[in-house]
């Protein structure tokens, strides 16, 4: 049992190339990790795009997007996603704030749910059904 | 893989970006959430909604468990 354990550590430290244990990593990292993750679930990223998509507390999802204009310029914009009590608030620059309903809230829960699956198996090794 | 060193996310910052937004987001909450009548048409779909968001919310928590189990915390 105890030789099985080691192989299989072996095998994920070797499936990731220059990573550091999990239990090494600070919380920010481990974050970062998923959102490598979270970003690719909206498809594919435009070259000169950044996108970031992650989960911060039970209460905060922060959608990030970084792209340059056709004159080279970089422009952001940062989403944040706050539960609050029943509903969930999408905060935006200005300030600007929506509450989610319908199709959106609908479409959030289900990239919630696939982060969530894709995070849990790829980053923390274990299945779960939601 | 991607390196992060001139892309960091730095979470602090992006809280503080949002700091104020969060705020005015609160009043408005508060002054909303007073309006408790829902029309009897409306509230199916709004306790699907309430549905939706305790789910999201169960994944976050489950998350963090997640998080805090693997760095022993």
């Amino acid at each position: 049992m105890a030789r099985y354990s080691i192989l299989k550590s072996l095998g994920k430290l070797a499936s990731l190339p220059g990573k550091r244990p999990l239990s090494q990593l600070s919380e920010r990292e481990l974050i970062q990790r998923e959102s490598e993750i979270g970003r690719q679930i909206f498809g594919p990223i435009k070259k000169g795009h950044r996108r970031e998509f992650f989960n911060t507390s039970p209460k905060v999802w922060i959608w990030h997007e970084e792209w340059l204009d056709s004159a080279g310029k970089r422009h952001q914009l940062t989403t944040k996603y706050e539960i609050r009590d029943h509903d969930i608030w999408k905060v935006q620059p200005g300030p600007r704030y929506t509450k989610l309903s319908g199709d959106e809230l609908t479409n959030f829960k289900r990239a919630v749910e696939v982060y969530f699956e894709r995070v849990m198996r790829e980053i923390y090794d274990t299945e779960h059904n939601v | 893989m991607e390196k992060y060193s001139s892309h960091q996310i730095d979470i602090k910052q992006l809280e503080r970006f949002l700091g104020d937004a969060i705020e005015e987001a609160n009043t408005e909450v508060d002054s909303d959430s007073q309006s408790n009548d829902i029309a009897p048409e409306l509230a199916t779909e709004r306790a699907y909604e309430m549905q939706l968001v305790a789910e999201i919310v169960d994944i976050s928590e489950k998350l963090q468990v997640a998080r805090q189990r693997v760095r022993g915390d």
